[in-house]
């Protein structure tokens, strides 16, 4: 059995709204094993960045567990939190945000070293094979972020989430805001890095052609619940749950030549102040019967090989 | 009017802006046609110049610091405008009412302190001359031409009680209440989900259909190229570097620029492989430049790619590429 980086279970996050409550995340599960790039895909709004910011405690759940390493984190003194994120980290999708633009890039990494109390040549190994990893050179330790472009940029807000040899990496939309040719770039160097040093990845995003270019596992997220999860293979080739379908059928087409997909998901997202009652696809869905789909959620059952889905027809 | 005939046509259009950081050429004589009710796409990186296409076109940019060169032919049933040439008076009534267009972001498209129906019956009143409860009947009308039901109380919502999705389409429903016979897009689905994209592309389609409008469409995604788009134009530094029909431009590339945007996107199929890769970034606008702009990053640069000239070639009737190498 692999070793299990990341244990997530009932997590809930609810935002209180006048006498009502927002429910971001509501009782997500899952595992991320050591070395796995884990995807989570879904529309803006459903919950996946909460979910992620959940995780890495920059929000406080409302319930439920998050076992990092052995430990549970979920409500950990931050004080405590220090050591954690030794082994956490997370890049997020705006680099020209993520620095100081008052500081010089080549301080930035270093300070990040020192706060970890990283001996000063360690700090120059580190740095240098991280620039050989994202593949810039020295010579823009001294610039500022303001003087690099936003792929330049991205590559080194890696390099410092990986300052401090981190188990899982976080990245929370990290080329949603790229241009293609910088994106490939990205994505490489991801990988690349993700086999160098081992360890896990969490991918968020939207863009269902990247998760399906570098993901191992996938979770599909619809308002704040996970309705579909399994290996990549299993939810590309064969997906079990309407949304999957839907947002699959929803890609445009690769080439011009390809036969256009009929599925047009109708309508938005449900406001998640007024969840629909029962299933929470259930009004966007087309296979929906209000005797069942009404008035039961469905639970995430296994279909085996870790395939699960959340639906009534199955 | 029968389609294909020309619509508008750009001839050798050069502007220059002037900024803190000195002159930036940022179009470098492009030229294109759109035909009637032809769907065009512009493709290109961040900072390649297609944008500013399409602010020149509609002349956006802020007067005083911008330079125009070349035409901007408008064909009107009685006889061609050139819009370089107009005034700022023949101008504002032109855009809107002939010439619509549509930005990246649906929130800049309305002004958050007046009801998303207000904004709309203002464009009504103003270019349509029409009657205050005549411009309410036809703005429930339009948003619900673009899908937004029921237009009746949605009008008097502002723009904040909208989605994403749904604003872009109530900015969509605002730019062609006034029938315009060309629609430029730039970048109108960059900012939202594959379901709400596919949405708002085959809402497009549906109007080009419905009202034989043609759109100018700028995008940097080669899907939405493929889902909608007749013709494409491939931009880069400011230029043109190859263009034709849509099928054309997919099976065979044959700009080294166009294989490698291509190439770099991932599909079915490449998981897990490395994905090709541009080296470098695209250069700056605001020096001058000899050759092909591209020359620096391409694989397959010659001593003549630098400096020289560089030829235009034709490979069919209606696909034609930049480059000095024949593909």
């Amino acid at each position: 059995m692999e070793e299990t980086v990341l244990q997530v279970r009932q997590l809930k996050k609810y935002y209180p709204w006048k006498k009502n409550k927002v429910k971001a995340v509501d009782g997500v599960e899952f595992d991320i094993k050591k070395g796995e790039m884990v995807s989570i895909v879904g529309e803006s709004g459903c919950g996946k960045s909460t979910l992620a910011r959940c995780i890495i405690r920059l929000e406080e759940a409302t319930g439920g567990q998050v076992i990092f390493d052995g430990e549970d984190i979920t409500f950990l003194e931050h004080r405590k939190m220090r050591p954690v994120y030794e082994k956490m980290q997370m890049v997020f999708q705006n680099p020209y945000a993520a620095f100081n633009p008052r500081q010089s890039i080549g301080a930035a990494l270093k300070e990040v070293g020192h706060f970890y109390k990283m001996k000063s040549d360690e700090i120059d190994k580190r740095i240098e094979t991280l620039l050989s990893y994202v593949n810039i050179s020295g010579e823009l330790l001294t610039r500022y972020s303001r003087e690099l472009s936003g792929g330049q940029l991205q590559r080194l807000a890696i390099a410092r989430a990986l300052m401090v040899h981190p188990q899982l990496l976080i990245a929370d939309e990290a080329v949603s805001a790229l241009d293609v040719s910088v994106q490939a770039q990205i994505l490489n160097i991801l990988m690349d890095i993700k086999e160098k040093e081992n360890m896990s990845v969490l991918f968020i995003s939207h863009d269902l052609a990247v998760v399906e270019h570098i993901s191992d596992q996938v979770l599909v997220m619809y308002l704040g619940k996970i309705v579909e999860s399994g290996s990549k293979k299993r939810i590309f080739e064969d997906p079990i749950h309407p949304y999957t379908r839907a947002l699959l059928a929803s890609r445009p087409r690769e080439v011009p030549w390809e036969n256009s997909k009929a599925i047009l998901l109708k309508g938005d997202l449900p406001s998640a102040l007024d969840l629909p009652k029962g299933c929470r696809f259930g009004p966007r869905c087309p296979n929906y019967r209000a005797q069942i789909c009404g008035k039961t959620s469905p639970q995430l059952t296994d279909l085996g090989n870790g395939h699960k889905v959340a639906c009534h027809f199955i | 009017m029968n389609r294909g005939s020309s619509l508008m046509s750009v001839e050798a259009l050069y502007t220059d802006v002037i900024s803190a950081r000195g002159l930036y050429h940022t179009v470098q004589g492009v030229s294109f046609e759109i035909g009637q009710g032809e769907i065009l796409g512009i493709v290109g990186e961040s900072g390649c110049g297609k944008s500013m296409t399409a602010k020149s076109i509609l002349r956006l940019n802020q007067e005083d610091k911008t330079f125009y060169q070349g035409k901007v032919l408008y064909h009107t049933e009685d006889g061609v405008l050139d819009l370089l040439k107009l005034s700022k008076k023949e101008m504002s009534q032109l855009r809107g009412q002939k010439i619509a267009m549509v930005s990246q972001n649906p929130m800049e498209a309305f002004d958050p302190l007046y009801t998303v129906g207000d904004q709309i019956e203002e464009m009504l009143c103003y270019h349509k001359k029409m009657g205050k409860k005549e411009a309410l009947e036809e703005t429930e009308k339009l948003l619900e031409q673009v899908g937004i039901f029921p237009g009746k109380t949605r009008r008097k919502q502002y723009p904040h009680e909208f989605s994403g999705g749904m604003l872009q389409r109530a900015a969509i429903g605002m730019m062609i209440s006034c029938g315009p016979r060309l629609l430029i897009a730039d970048e109108p689905t960059t900012a939202l989900d594959v379901t709400m994209q596919s949405q708002i592309l085959s809402l497009l389609k549906k109007l080009r259909d419905d009202t034989g409008m043609s759109i100018l469409l700028i995008t940097h995604n080669f899907g939405v190229v493929a889902e909608v788009c007749d013709r494409v134009c491939v931009m880069y530094a400011g230029k043109i570097v190859e263009s034709g029909n849509v099928e054309e431009i997919f099976a065979c590339p044959k700009h080294p620029y166009t294989k490698a945007l291509i190439q770099s996107i991932p599909r079915a199929g490449s998981e897990g492989r490395r994905l090709q890769t541009i080296p470098g970034t695209p250069p700056a606008l605001n020096k001058p430049m000899g050759g092909c702009g591209f020359a620096m990053r391409c694989s397959c640069a010659q001593e003549q790619c630098k400096n020289g000239s560089i030829p235009v070639k034709t490979d069919s009737e209606s696909h034609w590429y930049r480059c000095v190498k024949e593909w």
